[in-house]
């Protein structure tokens, strides 16, 4: 939209929110040759891109998801929540399908891959100024499904692992330990049988087909502890 | 003094085309030259360069280039950085550092 006083004309004001210092520094060159874009703000973390919101005012932010004090798409979720008026580009190397939709779901304009060239990057934030949609409508509920899937599949497996009882989550952190069926049978002082029978119920009950399936999902659900 | 040639290469688009950019301008005395990975080996034995700027560094490009930086390789915050033999590993490489380095005298040869 065109005003009286000529927003047309004012550069858009970029935060880069990117712990890749030497990378984020040259972005932040290529956007400064761009007449319509100013970088007013550099951040290597959430806790610099807060400050940075809090000291500037930024019009786009483009984001990694992957920072060294949490996940981009927290950041994208504040700025949305907090009703800032700050249009985000996610910016990740990620391949998780599911971390990009997680962005989206938080609020951000657009994602792109990292493998992009300069050209997409620039060009998606030049169409969030235009006001573009940058996502279909279809992409959007794409990833939205995706975000619930994924998060069906966590609460299917919270609840596989409060069906364990004490001594399977006793068995499942011998089996992290790296003790095969005797030794886990003799530090827990059961028999060779009960083992089995204690493994049998785990694999049921987490609806995996193995022990190392088990012993994954056990390390991915922080169930047990390795080291 | 020789223009100092410079190769640029990474898995990540994005981070090549930026690097190329940030060296073309504020060295506008070295020749950037920007491949894809896959034919970084190619290209080192075609070009030549005095420095190599890349996400992983090849056999190739170990043995045969004077100097390169393996920047962000797995995309983790450290980069290795080998100067005429001398290497070292750098935590959270700033382009300043690039620029040092591009800015650096040569102190050898290519062997390639």
């Amino acid at each position: 939209m065109i005003t009286e006083d000529g927003v047309e004309n004012r550069t858009m004001r970029i935060l880069l929110v990117e712990d890749h210092a030497s990378f984020r520094q040259a972005l932040a060159l290529v956007f400064g040759r761009e007449d319509e874009f100013t970088v007013v703000a550099q951040a290597g973390s959430i806790a610099e891109a807060r400050e940075a919101i809090a000291a500037e005012s930024v019009d786009a932010a483009v984001v990694d998801l992957a920072l060294p004090d949490g996940s981009g798409a927290d950041f994208i979720r504040e700025i949305a929540d907090g009703k800032m008026n700050i249009s985000t580009l996610v910016l990740s190397a990620s391949l998780d399908p599911a971390q990009f939709a997680e962005a989206v779901e938080a609020g951000a304009s657009g994602v792109l891959h990292k493998s992009a060239g300069l050209h997409d990057i620039v060009d998606a934030v030049r169409r969030m100024r235009a006001g573009e949609v940058l996502l279909s409508p279809n992409q959007v509920i794409e990833m939205l499904r995706v975000v619930s899937r994924k998060r069906q599949e966590e609460q299917e497996a919270r609840r596989s692992i409060d069906r364990l009882t004490r001594r399977e989550r006793e068995v499942l952190q011998a089996l992290a330990e790296g003790l095969d069926s005797k030794q886990i049978a003799a530090k827990l002082h059961i028999t060779f049988e009960t083992e089995r029978t204690h493994m049998v119920n785990i694999l049921n009950k987490l609806g995996v087909h193995s022990r190392l399936q088990a012993l994954v999902f056990a390390v991915r659900y922080g169930v047990v502890e390795i080291g | 003094m020789d223009t100092k040639r410079i190769l640029v290469s990474n898995e990540l688009r994005s981070y090549g085309e930026a690097v190329s950019v940030a060296l073309r301008v504020l060295c506008p005395n070295a020749a950037v030259f920007e491949v894809e990975h896959r034919y970084l080996t190619r290209e080192v034995r075609r070009l030549r360069p005095d420095l190599v700027v890349c996400s992983r560094a090849t056999e190739v490009v170990r043995e045969q280039v004077a100097s390169w930086v393996e920047l962000y390789p797995d995309c983790g915050s450290l980069s290795e950085v080998c100067l005429d033999g001398e290497c070292s590993t750098v935590d959270d490489l700033q382009l300043s550092d690039l620029l040092d380095i591009v800015r650096a005298p040569q102190r050898a040869a290519s062997t390639g």
